[in-house]
């Protein structure tokens, strides 16, 4: 278990400020934020490289706060993998237990498994300068694992890969962490690989994580504007709370001239009646309607026409004008063959659905 | 590029190399090949090559002892007086090498100055002073190329080698250094060259007295003094073949980047 409790740092005038993370053992959490929201900065603090203002860290029940990076139990691998130049592969990997007066059996046992696993039996005698980029990112991670850390920090993982390596990269990571059960913890900018990787997920902005929680939760329910809008939610449109029941929750926007009820758990705790707030959803929790419904008997059903959309590869998304006199503009993510089954093209008429379920709510403030 | 602007670039560099090539090749007409034999060999000489080669060793082994370090803290580190030390750094290169001789003349005429020379270690007139007065031209440089290097060198790879285990002492030793060689070997190589051509600061300090403080660049000196061309035009081309030698070493070295 790895703890960060209330870690206040600084740096310049930039301040990481009341810092609070925890990692199950095992667990793969991710901390995603924008360049300069004070990530790698975040991971320096923790591996023992910068001192704290304030806070305390643990790593299985024992406080490391001032522990020197030598004595934490914290591997660290770089975004450039920092694999060393005049040491070939197989030094590079087993640095960590050369530093040991000796080492077991048991510890050479487990980086032959490591080489195996990676497949980095045809690599051993070469220098990282005739490695590819996917082969550095390989070596690191065996290099870093070596010594069984209690947690492994991986910066931007995939920014020194091409682009075609990514996704298998990605998939060795996943393998690799869930084959060796490590405990790790990995920052980077990129959604995808943040949702992709992390079991639990922080968005870190201006030096505070301003949300932590599952990445199923994180995906559909940003709990302030600022998450929403860096997790590129676009469908936001401002709201009245008219009344709270239990967990459901009634709010009206005058922007689609509606009034629908959500299920909102702790609902009470968080809004009032009466109170201004914003509802979004994703544009893959909103769907296109086949069958024609009756917008008047479903509240979430709104007559719309194509004004615009855009084509990515294999995701099309389609901006729709709601037929209502605001013409609010909602977004929708589609792929490509169901565009195709529905004949989607600009102007074409259509109903639209927003899936009750997937909707959330933001203090105004927030 | 314009290519009469690309022909007046190059013909420039020609005219400077050209213009060098005509200093030396001038030489020969003073130099035969007997003399260069008899002079080459003759005794006072090679002690005068033997001398500025053993002091040479000996200021670059030091300048490096003490560049080494200081170069790696004002890389790495942050500390009270390092723009002082930064900027002490400059002193051989803004002063002249006499007057730095100078400086070390005075200091030895001083209470502590003399307390020193009356140990056993003396440096007025003797050849630890060669050694010294080589040291203080070139331990500066050795500092500033040095920590160019270490520039060079991003801290991260220290950071990795402590999250594996190791010390501050350990990273440095097993990672900083050996990725640091290139750039120690050009700094060795480039100091070792300065130290040999030391004229100034060397006879301020230890004099010029033939068999005893005479380095090559004062036998030059003391050859022209006598009017002896010949002498002087053999010692040059030693000091020449020497010097550029250990700069054409440096150039293979050099643009070394791990980053």
């Amino acid at each position: 278990m790895i703890e960060l409790r209330a870690v206040n740092a600084a740096v310049g005038a930039f301040r990481l400020v009341d810092i609070e993370v925890a990692i199950g053992p095992g667990e793969c959490h991710v901390i995603v934020g924008p360049t300069g929201s004070g990530k790698t900065f975040l991971l320096e603090t923790l591996i023992g490289l910068r001192p704290l203002l304030s806070g305390r860290i643990f790593i299985d029940g024992h406080e490391v706060t001032d522990l020197p990076p030598n004595r934490r139990g914290i591997s660290y691998v770089p975004q450039d993998t920092c694999l060393f130049p005049t040491m070939t592969v197989r030094q590079n990997i087993q640095f960590g237990l050369d530093l040991r007066a000796r080492s077991s059996c048991q510890d050479l046992a487990f980086v032959g498994r490591l080489v195996e696993f990676l497949h980095l039996a045809s690599l051993l005698d070469r220098y990282p300068r005739n490695l590819s980029g996917g082969e550095r990112q390989r070596v690191a991670l065996a290099r870093a694992l070596a010594t069984k850390p209690a947690l492994l920090v991986l910066d931007e993982p995939f920014s020194a890969i091409d682009h075609s390596l990514r996704e298998d990269i990605r998939r060795m990571i996943k393998d690799l962490l869930e084959e060796f059960k490590t405990t790790t913890l990995i920052v980077t900018h990129d959604l995808d690989e943040a949702f992709f990787l992390g079991k639990r997920i922080s968005i870190i902005l201006g030096g505070r994580i301003i949300q932590a929680g599952p990445r199923e939760e994180m995906y559909y329910y940003p709990k302030s504007l600022a998450a929403a809008q860096f997790l590129g939610i676009r469908n936001l449109f401002p709201a009245r709370v008219e009344h709270l029941v239990q967990h459901e929750i009634t709010i009206s926007s005058p922007d689609l001239e509606r009034t629908f009820t959500i299920p909102c758990r702790c609902a009470h705790k968080r809004f009032t009646a009466g109170q201004a707030v914003r509802f979004g959803i994703r544009s893959e929790a909103v769907s296109i309607l086949r069958r024609p419904a009756d917008p008047n008997e479903e509240p979430t059903v709104f007559e719309a026409r194509v004004r615009r959309m855009f084509v990515r590869g294999t995701l099309h998304t389609v901006i729709a004008e709601l037929a209502t006199p605001q013409r609010a503009l909602v977004e929708i993510d589609l792929h490509d063959a169901a565009a195709r089954k529905i004949g989607l093209a600009e102007g074409a008429h259509l109903q639209i659905s927003l899936n009750p379920r997937h909707i959330f709510l933001l203090a105004e403030a927030g | 590029m314009n290519n009469g602007f690309r022909r007046l670039t190059i013909l420039v560099a020609w005219a400077l190399f050209v213009f060098f090539g005509i200093l030396v090749i001038s030489l020969f007409g003073f130099v035969s090949p007997s003399r260069l034999v008899t002079v080459a060999t003759s005794a006072r000489v090679l002690f005068s090559i033997k001398l500025s080669v053993g002091a040479a060793l000996l200021a670059t082994g030091l300048s490096l002892v003490i560049a080494v370090p200081t170069a790696y803290a004002l890389s790495r580190f942050e500390f009270f007086g390092k723009k002082a030390i930064d900027l002490a750094l400059e002193l051989p290169m803004v002063v002249t090498p006499i007057a730095l001789g100078a400086l070390l003349l005075i200091f030895f005429n001083t209470r502590l100055g003399t307390l020193i020379q009356q140990s056993r270690l003396s440096f007025v007139f003797e050849f630890p002073g060669i050694v010294l007065a080589q040291f203080v031209t070139t331990v500066g440089i050795a500092t500033r190329l040095l920590k160019t290097t270490f520039d060079g060198i991003p801290p991260r790879y220290e950071a990795v080698a402590c999250t594996l285990g190791a010390t501050p002492a350990q990273a440095f030793r097993l990672v900083t250094l050996p990725m640091a060689v290139p750039g120690i070997l050009a700094a060795t190589v480039l100091t070792f060259a300065k130290c040999i051509g030391e004229f100034g600061a060397t006879i301020m300090l230890a004099g010029s007295m033939p068999m005893k403080t005479e380095t090559l660049p004062i036998s030059i000196f003391m050859r022209l003094s006598g009017a002896d061309v010949e002498g002087m035009a053999v010692l040059i081309l030693i000091l020449l073949t020497v010097g550029l030698s250990s700069l054409a070493l440096v150039k293979t070295m050099l643009h070394t980047s791990y980053d």
